[in-house]
C-alpha cells in the first residue's frame, strides 16, 4: 500500500492575548491508500487543528508550518487556493463533528449533495443526482429520491451525520478527515454509523484519518492509531498492539482510567492520572508530560526522541526517554 | 482517620423516622401538548410516562438511556424545576411540594453535565459556592465563608482559585465547584445528570473517583445519570433502562449487565464499545 | 471513614517537574487591553470624553455668558472669516450671543437628555424584557404586544403631539424620550433572557432555592450587561437626535437656553447667508453621535469573543 499523505514535523501556532499558543508541535505520521488512521486524544491536545491545517481550514491568525504535508506528492502547504480547492471536496473530504450545524440550512439537502461534484468538469446535473440517490442509499437512508428535495431541519442528527457521510463520498474521494463524527450522537446511532463508515471505507477504499477522544471507538475501527497527548504524537502503531503493549506512559493511564467491565472492580477507585494538560502558551520544553507521571526524572527535562520499541520490521513508535522501563512495568500499573 | 466535618454551622436536615427510601416517584407522569393547527385536537408527547420508581438511602441508582427517552425531564421534575402533569414525588417519605424549592434544597441536589453552563460566569468561586448558605441565612458571615473553605479543600480546589471566575478554569475544576456547591447544604440526594460526560477521560476517572469519595464520607444517595455504561456499571448498585419516557427493565448492576431481558436493553449493551480490539462493531437490527 | 484520596486531586504531586506556566493576566486588564485595540472605540472614547469635558468645566472654557445678548454684535462671523475677531472665536448669533459659548453650554442639554432619556427608557425597556425573556407564556405575549404596539408608533410624531400638547421643556423631552425609547432595551434584553433561561447555573439556582426576583436581579442581569451596554450608547445617540429634532421644531427645548437643535433652529433663516450658524452646531450634533456610536460598536465586538477560552 503506497503512501497517501505523509506528514512530517507539522507546527500549528495561534497567537494569543497570553502569548503564542503551540497548539501543535511538530507532529508526523502516513497514511497509506485504504487504511484507517485514528488520531486519539483529549482536549487540548491538537487533534482538531491537525485536521483543520490538513483541509486549508485554520482561521486566519494561526501559523501553520511543516517540513511535510504531501497528498498524493503533492504539497499542500503554499498551495495556491485555486489548486487546494480542487483537491478539497474532490480528492480529499472532510465529515465535521456537529450534524446540527454543519450543513447549511438554506439549502436542500440535493443541492449541498451535488454541489461538490458539478465543480468537477464534465459533470451533468443528472449524474451528479444520481450518485448522491446511490449514496443516500448506501448510507441507509430510506427513500432517497425525496430525501434529496429536504432540507437540513426536517432531519435527525444521526442522519444528518448519514447525509454528511454521503457528501464527503459523493467525488470519490482518496481521503477522508472524519472530526469526531459520532459524539455528538447517541450510542446506538453511533454504532451504526461507524459500521457503515467502516464498511464503506472498505468497499471504496479509501483511506481515512478519524479523529476522536474515544478509545472503544478506535479500538474497534482502527487499523493504525496515533495518540496525541499536548501537541505532539506520543504513541503510534497498529490498533492490536497499541492495546496489548502500550508503551507511553500517557497512553498507559488513559487506558488504565476507562472502566471496563470484567478489567476494573466495580465501586473501587480508578486510577486517575493526576494533574492536569500543561499550558502551550509561551515556551513549552522537554516533556511535556512529566508533571504527570510517575516514571519522570532529570532527563525528561530534555525533549524525549521519537523511539521504535517494535522488534524487525514492525513499527510503534513511542516517545518517551523511558520506553525500556515503561516496558517492564506491568500493564496495569499505572502512571501515577 | 478524622472525620471531616463541613462545620456544625449547616445543620443537617432532620432524619426522617427510620425510612430508608430516600426517593419515591409514584406514577410520575409530564406530557407536553402539542399544537396541530386550529381544527385538529392537540396531540401528546409523554416526556415522562407514568414512572414509579424508589430510590433507597445509600444507594446508587443508574438511570440510563438515549437521549429523548425523558431522563432529563425527570430529573428536572425531581428537583423541582418541573411541575408533573400527574403522579407526585416523596423525599424522605414526605410528598414534595415543587413550588417549595427552598425547603427541598436541603434535601435534593443536582451536578449537570455542561461544566460550561453550570456556573454563572459573573461570579466567583466562593460566591457561587457561598449562594446556598447565603440564600438559606445559615450561619454568620464568617462561619459561611469557613464553611466554603472546608467544602471547597474537600473538593480539590486550591485556595488561589476562590477568587477566579468560572472561565478561569478547566472543565473538571468547574466540575468540583458544581460538586462543592450541591454539597455545601449537605443534601442526602445528588442527582448527577451525565457529570461526567462533557469531560476528558482522565478528568473524568479524577471526578468519579471524587464523586465515590463523597459518597461514603457523607453517606449519599445518588440517582446517576448516563449514557455512558462502562461508567455506569463501575458506580452503581442497580440500573433502570429508560425508554421513551418509561422504565423498561430495573436490576441489580450484576443481573443487567450479565443477562439483561428487554430487547431495549440489550441493544443498548450491544453497543457499548468497550476498548478491545478485534471485536468490530456490533450489528445492530434497528432501522436509521 | 476514608478521606478523600489523591487519586481524586487535579494537583500533580508525583513529580517535581512542573512546567513554568505563565503568570495569569487578571480579568479587568485583559478587558482593558482589548478595548485599548480597538480603534473605534478609543476614537469614540476619547471625542466622548472631550466632550464630556467641556460640559462639565463649561463655566470655566466658555470665553463669555452664553445668554448675554449683543445687538450690535450680532452675527459676526467665526475666526477664519476675515471678518471675525479672537474676541469671539466662533461668531455670535443673531442675538449677539455669543457661539463658543452656546455650543460649550449646549453640550450640557444634548448630554443630559441623552444619559436621562437612555437610563429611564433604559429600566422600563428592561424590566419588560427580562421579564418577558424569563417568564415567557402570557407574560411574554402581553409585553411582546405592548412592544408592538410601541414599534407601531412613529417616534418622531408622537414626541411632537405630546410635546404640543403639554409644551416643550428641558424636563418634558427627558420624561418623553424616556417613555418612547425603550423598544430596542425591550427586544433586545428579552432574546438575551431567552438564551441565559434554559442555562443550567440558572436551574441550579432554583435547585438551591433562590427566588425568582433573585434569580432575575443577581444571575440574569449581570449576565446580558454586555449587551445592554452596548443598547444604552446607542439610545443615548437616539435620544440626543431626537432632542435636536424637537427643539429644533420648537417643542423641545425652550429658548433662551442653548440647545444645539435650537440654534440650527434659530440660524435657519440665515442659512445661505451666515452659513455656520447652522453648520456650527450641526457638525458638533454629527460628531457626538458619531462618537457614541463608535463606543457602542466598540463595546459591542469587544465583548463578543467573549466566550469559553
Amino acid at each position: 500500500m503506497s503512501v497517501l499523505l505523509d506528514v512530517k514535523n507539522l507546527r500549528v501556532d495561534l497567537p494569543t492575548e497570553n502569548g503564542m499558543l503551540h497548539a501543535v508541535r511538530g507532529i508526523d505520521f502516513q497514511v497509506r491508500r485504504g487504511e484507517m488512521l485514528c488520531l486519539v486524544g483529549e482536549s487540548g491536545c491538537g487533534k482538531s487543528m491537525t485536521s483543520l491545517a490538513l483541509m486549508g481550514l485554520l482561521p486566519r491568525k494561526a501559523i501553520c508550518t511543516a517540513d511535510r504535508m504531501a497528498f498524493d506528492g503533492v504539497e499542500l502547504l503554499g498551495l495556491p487556493d485555486k489548486k487546494l480547492n480542487q483537491l478539497r471536496g474532490q480528492r480529499m473530504s472532510m465529515i465535521f463533528q456537529e450534524p446540527m450545524t454543519s450543513l447549511n440550512p438554506a439549502y436542500t439537502l440535493g443541492n449541498q449533495l451535488c454541489e461538490a461534484m458539478l465543480e468537477k468538469p464534465g459533470v451533468t446535473r443528472a449524474e451528479a443526482r444520481e450518485r448522491a440517490i446511490y449514496l443516500l442509499h448506501r448510507t441507509g437512508i430510506g427513500n432517497a429520491e425525496d430525501r434529496l428535495r429536504q432540507y437540513p431541519h426536517q432531519l435527525s442528527g444521526g442522519l444528518r451525520q448519514r447525509v454528511m457521510i454521503a457528501m464527503a463520498l459523493m467525488c470519490g474521494p482518496d481521503l477522508i478527515i472524519a472530526d469526531e463524527p459520532t459524539t455528538a450522537l447517541d450510542v446506538t446511532i453511533q454504532a451504526q454509523i461507524l459500521r457503515m463508515i467502516r464498511e464503506l471505507q472498505r468497499e471504496f477504499g479509501t483511506a481515512v484519518v478519524f479523529i476522536t477522544h474515544d478509545l472503544g471507538v478506535v479500538s474497534r475501527i482502527a487499523d493504525r492509531v496515533a495518540v496525541m497527548y499536548a501537541g505532539q504524537v506520543v504513541e503510534t502503531t497498529d490498533v492490536a498492539q497499541l492495546f496489548a503493549a502500550p508503551r507511553h506512559p500517557y497512553t498507559r493511564g488513559l487506558l488504565n482510567c476507562i472502566p471496563v467491565r470484567g478489567k476494573t472492580l466495580p465501586g473501587s477507585k480508578l486510577q486517575a492520572i493526576p494533574g492536569v494538560v500543561p499550558s502551550l502558551v509561551g515556551d513549552v520544553g522537554g516533556c511535556v508530560f512529566r508533571n504527570r507521571c510517575s516514571l519522570a526524572d532529570a532527563a525528561c527535562e530534555q525533549e524525549p526522541p521519537m523511539v521504535n520499541t517494535a522488534a524487525g520490521d514492525k513499527i510503534h513508535y513511542a516517545r518517551c526517554h523511558k520506553v525500556t522501563a515503561a516496558d517492564a512495568m506491568q500493564l496495569s500499573e499505572v502512571a501515577a | 482517620m478524622n472525620m471531616i466535618d463541613i462545620g456544625a454551622v449547616a445543620q443537617a436536615p432532620s432524619a426522617s423516622s427510620g425510612s430508608d427510601i430516600a426517593l419515591e416517584l409514584c406514577a410520575l407522569s409530564k406530557v407536553y401538548a402539542l399544537k396541530r393547527g386550529m381544527f385538529k385536537a392537540p396531540g401528546e408527547i409523554k416526556a415522562v410516562n407514568d414512572v414509579s420508581l424508589r430510590l433507597y438511602r445509600g444507594e446508587t441508582l443508574g438511570l440510563v438511556g438515549e437521549s429523548g427517552c425523558g431522563k432529563s425531564t425527570l430529573a428536572k421534575m425531581l428537583l423541582g424545576l418541573l411541575e408533573p402533569t400527574a403522579g407526585n414525588v416523596l423525599i424522605n417519605g414526605q410528598e414534595v411540594d415543587p413550588t417549595s424549592r427552598k425547603d427541598n434544597a436541603r434535601h435534593i441536589q443536582p451536578i449537570f453535565q455542561d461544566p460550561y453552563s453550570s456556573l454563572n460566569p459573573r461570579k466567583t468561586v466562593a460566591e457561587i459556592v457561598g449562594l446556598p448558605l447565603k440564600l438559606h441565612r445559615i450561619g454568620t458571615s464568617a462561619e459561611q465563608q469557613q464553611s466554603v473553605r472546608k467544602i471547597l479543600d474537600l473538593v480539590g480546589m486550591p485556595e488561589r482559585t476562590y477568587g477566579q471566575y468560572p472561565n478561569q478554569l478547566s472543565g473538571g475544576q468547574r466540575q468540583r465547584v458544581a460538586i462543592a456547591r450541591a454539597l455545601i447544604l449537605q443534601p442526602d440526594i445528588l442527582i448527577c445528570d451525565e457529570p461526567t460526560s462533557a469531560l476528558d477521560v482522565s478528568v473524568q476517572a479524577q471526578i468519579l473517583n471524587l464523586l465515590l469519595d463523597l459518597k461514603a464520607e457523607f453517606g449519599l444517595t445518588y440517582l446517576f445519570i448516563s449514557h455512558d455504561l462502562g461508567v455506569v456499571e463501575h458506580l452503581v448498585d442497580r440500573v433502570a433502562v429508560m425508554h421513551k419516557g418509561s422504565i423498561v427493565e430495573l436490576e441489580t448492576r450484576e443481573k443487567i449487565f450479565s443477562d439483561a431481558q428487554h430487547p431495549y436493553t440489550r441493544m443498548l449493551l450491544a453497543s457499548a464499545l468497550t476498548p478491545e480490539p478485534g471485536l468490530g462493531i456490533p450489528e445492530l437490527a434497528v432501522s436509521g | 471513614m476514608t478521606t478523600i484520596s489523591t487519586s481524586s486531586m487535579p494537583t500533580g504531586q508525583t513529580s517535581g517537574f512542573l512546567q513554568a506556566t505563565l503568570k495569569p493576566v487578571p480579568l479587568w486588564r485583559r478587558k482593558l487591553n482589548r478595548m485599548l485595540g480597538h480603534r473605534g472605540l478609543v476614537l469614540g472614547a476619547v471625542i466622548l470624553a472631550v466632550i464630556v469635558l467641556a460640559a462639565l468645566f463649561a463655566p470655566l472654557l466658555a470665553p463669555h455668558d452664553p445668554f448675554e445678548q449683543n445687538v450690535s454684535q450680532r452675527l459676526i462671523p467665526p475666526i477664519w472669516n476675515a471678518l471675525g475677531s479672537w474676541d469671539h472665536v466662533l461668531g455670535t448669533d443673531k442675538l449677539g450671543r455669543d457661539y463658543l459659548s452656546r455650543l460649550i453650554y449646549g453640550a450640557r442639554v444634548s448630554l443630559i437628555i441623552g444619559c436621562a432619556a437612555a437610563l429611564i427608557s433604559g429600566a422600563i425597556g428592561t424590566t419588560l424584557g427580562v421579564l418577558a425573556g424569563y417568564f415567557g407564556g402570557r407574560v411574554d405575549a402581553l409585553i411582546s404586544y405592548i412592544i408592538t404596539t410601541r414599534l407601531s408608533m412613529p417616534v418622531v410624531l408622537v414626541a411632537l403631539a405630546m410635546a404640543s400638547l403639554v409644551g416643550g421643556s428641558l424636563k418634558v423631552v427627558i420624561i418623553l424620550l424616556g417613555l418612547l425609547l425603550w423598544d430596542r432595551f425591550a427586544v433586545v434584553t428579552r432574546s438575551a433572557t431567552q438564551q441565559l433561561r434554559d442555562a443550567e447555573f440558572i436551574a441550579a439556582a432554583k435547585a438551591i432555592g433562590a427566588s425568582t426576583p433573585y434569580i432575575l436581579v443577581r444571575e440574569i442581569l449581570p449576565n446580558i450587561m454586555s449587551a445592554l451596554i452596548v443598547v444604552i450608547t446607542l439610545e443615548m445617540a437616539h435620544a440626543i437626535l431626537l432632542e435636536a429634532t424637537l427643539s429644533f421644531l420648537g417643542l423641545g427645548v425652550q429658548p433662551p437656553t442653548p440647545s444645539w437643535g435650537l440654534m440650527v433652529s434659530e440660524g435657519k433663516s440665515y442659512m445661505f447667508f451666515k452659513p455656520w450658524v447652522i453648520v456650527i452646531p450641526g457638525v458638533a450634533l454629527a460628531v457626538l453621535v458619531l462618537a457614541i456610536n463608535l463606543v457602542g460598536d466598540g463595546l459591542r465586538d469587544v465583548n463578543a469573543p467573549d466566550g469559553r477560552n
